[in-house]
C-alpha cells in the first residue's frame, strides 16, 4: 500500500484530429480532472506534466513539488512524493493535439533513429514483430490467436461511444487476419491506432481522498521493469542481463515488476477483477499475461484462446477500446488512458463493459518492442 | 521507414558466431524461405550514402525447399 489514491481523472473528447492545441488539451484536462475530484487549483502543491513543463507555471500554482515520469510511472512517482511528504495533491496531465500529422502510420512518435537499428529498415511495428515472431518459433503461437486478442479490444471500441473508432466494428478474428499486413505477423488490425486528445488524473492521501468526492481507487502496488532506452537497441525476446531470475529475459520484460508489485499488494493474479493492459500490438498483451503471471510462460497462446478476455469472461482486458480502439494520443496521454479506465472500472461508472463488482484492477504501460513494463494495481477502498 | 526500403524486406537480428547480436536484413533469399535458425553469413550493401551489413543464406533457398 502506498497510501494514496486517484480521487479525479478526466479525457477529453479523443479523435484522429481535433481542431485544438496541446495547450488548450492540456488546461481542460487539469481543470476537468480537478472537478471531478471536487478540488480547486488552490489545492494542488504537485504538477506532472513532463513533455509539457510548462504547465506549472502557466498554472500559476508554484513553487510545487514537480514530476519527470509519464503515465503509470507518472502515479507512482506521485504517489512516492506524497508518502515522503514531500506533497500533498498532484495533478498529472498530458495532451496532444497537431503535432503528428503522419496518420497512415502507427505511433509515428515512436520511430527509430539509431544507427544500429534504423539503417536495416527497422520502425515500430516491426521492432514489436521481432518479439512476436521469435514467440511464435519457441512456442507455436498463431498468428490467429493474436488476432482473436485484437478483435476483442476493438470490439471493447466498438462499442464505446467516446472511442474513436465508435461503431466501426464488430470485428472477428478472421476481418483481422484479412487485413494488409503492416509487418508480418502483424496486420493493420493488429496494431495501435493514431489519434489526438488529452487526460488528467489527480493524486492525493487515501486519508485526504476518504473526504472528497469520489469513491478513492487505491494505488496498490507498482513496479517498473526496464530493459534501455526505447528504439535504439532492438528488442530481443533471449536477451538477458545480469539478473539471475529465470524470467529476467527481455521476453518477459514486466515478470520481476509484476511479482513485486502483486507481493506488495499481497495479491495473486486470480484476485485481479479487470487488466487495462497496454494494447500497442496484439502479441504484447498474450506476452505480458505471461510476463504478469496470468498464465505459464510460453502458454499465453492457447490461453487468450479460450474465451476468457471478453466483457463478462473471466478476466475482461483494455475494456475501452485501448490504443488500437479508443484513443493513442502520445505524449502521453496513451500512458494514462490505461490507469483512467482502470478508476472508472473500480468506481463501477463505466458506461459500457462495466465489469460487475470490480474491486482490483491491473494497469500496464509498455512499449519500444517490449523494452519495458510498467505495472500498477488498484483496488478499491476496504 | 522510408523510401530507402522497398517493400518487402527482411529485419532479423543475427547471433554472430563471435558472440554477438544485431540488428540486419536477410537478403538473397526468397521470403518463404527465411525461418528463424538459417544459417547466414555477411554480404555488404552499397546503398548510395552507405555501404551496411546484411546477410544472406549460407546455402542458396528455394521457396520450395523451405515450403
Amino acid at each position: 500500500m502506498t497510501g494514496c489514491a486517484v480521487v479525479g481523472i478526466y479525457n477529453t473528447r479523443q479523435a484522429r484530429a481535433l481542431d485544438r492545441t496541446s495547450e488548450s488539451l492540456l488546461l481542460e484536462a487539469v481543470v476537468g480532472a480537478l472537478d471531478d475530484a471536487g478540488l480547486r487549483i488552490e489545492d494542488v502543491d504537485g504538477v506532472s506534466a513532463p513533455l509539457q513543463d510548462h504547465l506549472l507555471y502557466d498554472l500559476a500554482c508554484g513553487p510545487a513539488w514537480v514530476g519527470a515520469k509519464m503515465g503509470i510511472a507518472g502515479v507512482m512517482e506521485a504517489a512516492g512524493a506524497i508518502a515522503t511528504g514531500q506533497c500533498t495533491t498532484v495533478v498529472l496531465a498530458s495532451a496532444q493535439a497537431g503535432q503528428y500529422v503522419e496518420r497512415d502510420s502507427t505511433a509515428p512518435w515512436t520511430r527509430p533513429e539509431s544507427e544500429f537499428v534504423a539503417a536495416w529498415g527497422l520502425f515500430t511495428a516491426a521492432e514489436f514483430a521481432l518479439v512476436a515472431r521469435r514467440h511464435m518459433h519457441r512456442f507455436g503461437t498463431t498468428s490467429r490467436q493474436m488476432a482473436e486478442v485484437a478483435a476483442i479490444i476493438r470490439n471493447n471500441g466498438h462499442v464505446n461511444p467516446a472511442a474513436v473508432y465508435y461503431g466501426r466494428g464488430p470485428y472477428t478474428a478472421d476481418d483481422v487476419l484479412s487485413s494488409r499486413i503492416i509487418a508480418d505477423p502483424y496486420h493493420l488490425l493488429d496494431c495501435a491506432t493514431t489519434s489526438e486528445g488529452g487526460c488528467g488524473i489527480v493524486v492525493t492521501s487515501l486519508a485526504r481522498a476518504r473526504s472528497l468526492r469520489q469513491r478513492p481507487v487505491v494505488v496498490l502496488a507498482g513496479g517498473a521493469d526496464h530493459f534501455g532506452p526505447s528504439y535504439r537497441y532492438p528488442p530481443s525476446f533471449d536477451l538477458r542481463g545480469r539478473r539471475p531470475e529465470e524470467l529476467a529475459a527481455n521476453g518477459w520484460v514486466g515478470a520481476i515488476a509484476g511479482r513485486r508489485a502483486f507481493g506488495v499488494a499481497g495479491l495473486r493474479p486470480q484476485d485481479v477483477d479487470v487488466c487495462e493492459l497496454y494494447d500497442s500490438f496484439s502479441f504484447e498483451l498474450i506476452r505480458q499475461l505471461e510476463a504478469l503471471g496470468f498464465c505459464p510462460p510460453g502458454e499465453g497462446g492457447p490461453w487468450v484462446s479460450a474465451a476468457r478476455l471478453g466483457p463478462g469472461d473471466e478476466l475482461p482486458i483494455t475494456t475501452d477500446g485501448g490504443t488500437m480502439s479508443y484513443s493513442h494520443p502520445g505524449g502521453v496521454p496513451n500512458l494514462m488512458q490505461r490507469i483512467t479506465r482502470a478508476v472508472e472500472q473500480l468506481r463501477g461508472t463505466c458506461s459500457t463493459n462495466q465489469v460487475a463488482g470490480a474491486e482490483v484492477a491491473l494497469c500496464t504501460n509498455g512499449g519500444s518492442g517490449a523494452m519495458f513494463l510498467d505495472v500498477m494495481l488498484l483496488g478499491v477502498d476496504r | 521507414v522510408t523510401p530507402a526500403f522497398p517493400v518487402p524486406y527482411v529485419a532479423a537480428i543475427v547471433d554472430l558466431d563471435e558472440g554477438w547480436q544485431m540488428v540486419s536484413n536477410v537478403v538473397e533469399c526468397p521470403l518463404d524461405g527465411v525461418d528463424i535458425g538459417l544459417p547466414v553469413e555477411v554480404r555488404f550493401v552499397a546503398h548510395k550514402d552507405i555501404t551496411v551489413p546484411c546477410f544472406r543464406p549460407v546455402r542458396p533457398v528455394s521457396a520450395e525447399e523451405q515450403g
